[in-house]
């Protein structure tokens, strides 16, 4: 089974249709071309699809790195 | 009162300043709020009963939606009514203020001129009548704070004189930045002062003193008179150096006043969030707008649009190009209820969605000084709007810049002195990133030679006492003219 951060990897890739993307948990709006306010709404409904999980509000704000929302993800699916 | 008016500079600022290092820690919030509250009601004290009574209603409103957790349906009910409130409020001084002059005529002698700090005897305009200062930042600053609340990103403030000094707090009163509660909560108790902090502050203040009254206000000489005439009949060159002296001045001044808000904040040991990052480099109008405003730009993502899209839970491709032109006619209606700011927003709104659908992606692969005639365009001919006092009047101004006849010859600009042009092509340099520059230059220098370093620091400290002394003579000899973000 893939872990989260390959099931993510994968995610972002098709998100911002960039086969290069490699994620770390350092990652952030300003490392992946293209992450703007509004492909970081179609990201997170991607994300909540793959995964089946949904995101509260505070969950979406404390989002300040690629290592936070897999942190949240681990969270909700452990 | 303003940031840079004579009597904060000369009288308010001083005394604050003296009490604030005199008092012990205990009284240093008491004595910010009290400064505050003399800061507010200058000139216009009846905007100090509208903000208390904001302040009292959202304090309890706060605490009421943080008992109301775990029962979705009142909890809503409560953040809905009291984010509705909070929005009448602001509609009505907005109407009042900006799009129903002849009200204003017949409320003059009553006692709700005084709200709006009417002259017994002046005959109101869209221009001379203002909303009570603050009111659009309080709002905006309140509202953040009832949904945060609600969604359990921060719990309620407990103690009310606290409250009211995270909302009027006087450096962030005249134009912002907006700042979140909880971005700021843990300092109203706990803030670090230090000397390095403090000068590091009054530097700031002195360069956004020097951005204001040195530059925009110098450019304003020509670009107010100019934009005075009932008709916008100027040449086509002179046409488009109009707009372009407008959009340095709206820069400088309302950057200015940034610069002046965050580094008294800093002296108090206050950390604001930055609100413009050289947005005049940008290559794009979205990446302008995450340039220009930021605070605002960022609330309106935060807490319309994201809200909107999160809502929908769908992919659908036109509902969020929709949701981004709304956010951006919502933006402009902030500045005022008028439809120069209804089509202001319009253009940016539609501009962005253009981008986000391919062309900014093309736009990137083209040669870079394109991407950034194309962005100053967009934006420039935007503030042809922002600027006019009508519809008809912006449109007649970009007519004349694209050498649509006139309905008269052409008028000349008005005629003004060397000191504007200098401040104008100061404009065009500092609107670059001009400072990161200088300090990626002279950093290696700094750590090569501590002595130079020395000599370095003692010399900018000069420069901006010049600047402080050019700024003082400036305002006495050109008199004071508000912030431009005052008035929104």
């Amino acid at each position: 089974m893939p872990s989260i951060m390959e099931t993510l990897t994968d995610v972002f890739r098709q998100v911002f249709d960039d086969p290069g993307i490699a994620l770390e948990p350092e990652t952030t709006a300003d490392d992946v071309e293209g992450w703007d306010s509004l492909s970081h709404v179609n990201l997170i409904m991607a994300v909540e699809n793959r995964f089946d999980v949904r995101f509260t509000p505070k969950e979406v704000f404390g989002f300040h790195n690629v290592g936070d929302l897999a942190r949240c993800l681990e969270s909700k699916l452990g | 009162m303003g940031l840079h008016s004579p009597v904060f500079l000369l009288f308010l600022l001083p005394v604050c300043l003296l009490a604030y290092w005199l008092a012990g820690r205990r009284w240093r919030n008491t004595l910010l709020l009290a400064a505050s509250l003399v800061f507010l009601a200058w000139g216009q004290w009846l905007t100090l009963p509208l903000m208390l009574a904001l302040i009292l209603v959202n304090f309890k409103a706060g605490q009421r939606i943080e008992r109301l957790r775990g029962q979705a349906g009142p909890a809503k009910a409560a953040l809905v009514q009291a984010v509705a409130l909070n929005l009448a409020v602001l509609a009505f001084f907005k109407i009042l203020t900006g799009y129903a002059p002849n009200v204003l005529v017949s409320i003059q002698g009553s006692g709700l001129a005084g709200w709006l700090a009417l002259q017994p005897g002046q005959i109101p305009s869209a221009q001379q009548v203002l909303p009570p200062l603050g009111l659009s930042y309080v709002i905006f600053q309140l509202i953040s704070y009832l949904v945060d609340v609600y969604h359990e990103i921060t719990d309620s403030e407990k103690r009310l004189p606290d409250f009211a000094l995270y909302i009027l707090l006087f450096p962030k009163i005249v134009a912002g930045p907006i700042v979140r509660y909880r971005e700021i909560s843990a300092q109203l108790n706990e803030r670090e002062m230090t000397r390095q902090g403090t000068a590091a502050g009054l530097r700031r203040f002195v360069i956004g003193l020097a951005k204001k009254v040195l530059i925009a206000d110098q450019i304003a000489r020509l670009v107010n008179p100019a934009f005075g005439a009932s008709s916008p009949e100027y040449a086509p060159w002179a046409a488009w150096l109009l707009v372009i002296a407008y959009a340095l001045q709206l820069y400088f001044d309302f950057a200015g006043t940034i610069d002046m808000a965050l580094g008294l904040g800093q002296v108090f040991g206050f950390r604001f969030p930055e609100n413009f990052n050289t947005p005049y480099i940008a290559r794009n109008v979205g990446e302008f707008w995450r340039r220009w405003h930021i605070t605002l730009s960022t609330w309106f993502r935060d807490y319309v649009f994201y809200p909107l899209e999160f809502t929908r839970r769908r992919d659908n491709h036109l509902r969020q190009q929709l949701h981004v032109v709304l956010i951006f006619l919502l933006t402009g209606l902030w500045h005022g209820l008028t439809p120069n700011f209804a089509v202001w927003g319009l253009i940016q709104g539609i501009a962005i969605s253009l981008e986000t659908q391919g062309f900014a992606r093309w736009l990137k692969k083209t040669w870079a000084p394109f991407q950034h005639i194309y962005t100053l365009l967009i934006v420039g001919l935007s503030w042809a709007f922002f600027r006019s006092p009508s519809l008809a009047y912006a449109l007649r101004l970009i007519g004349r810049m694209v050498g649509l006849p006139g309905s008269a010859p052409a008028a000349p600009l008005p005629a003004v002195d060397a000191l504007v042009w200098a401040a104008l092509a100061a404009a065009v340099l500092f609107a670059l990133p001009v400072n990161a520059a200088l300090q990626k230059l002279w950093r290696p220098l700094d750590d090569r030679s501590p002595r130079l370093a020395v000599i370095r620091r003692a010399a900018t400290d000069i420069l901006l006492l010049a600047l402080l002394a050019g700024s003082a003579l400036a305002l006495a000899r050109y008199g004071y003219l508000p912030s431009i973000y005052s008035a929104f």
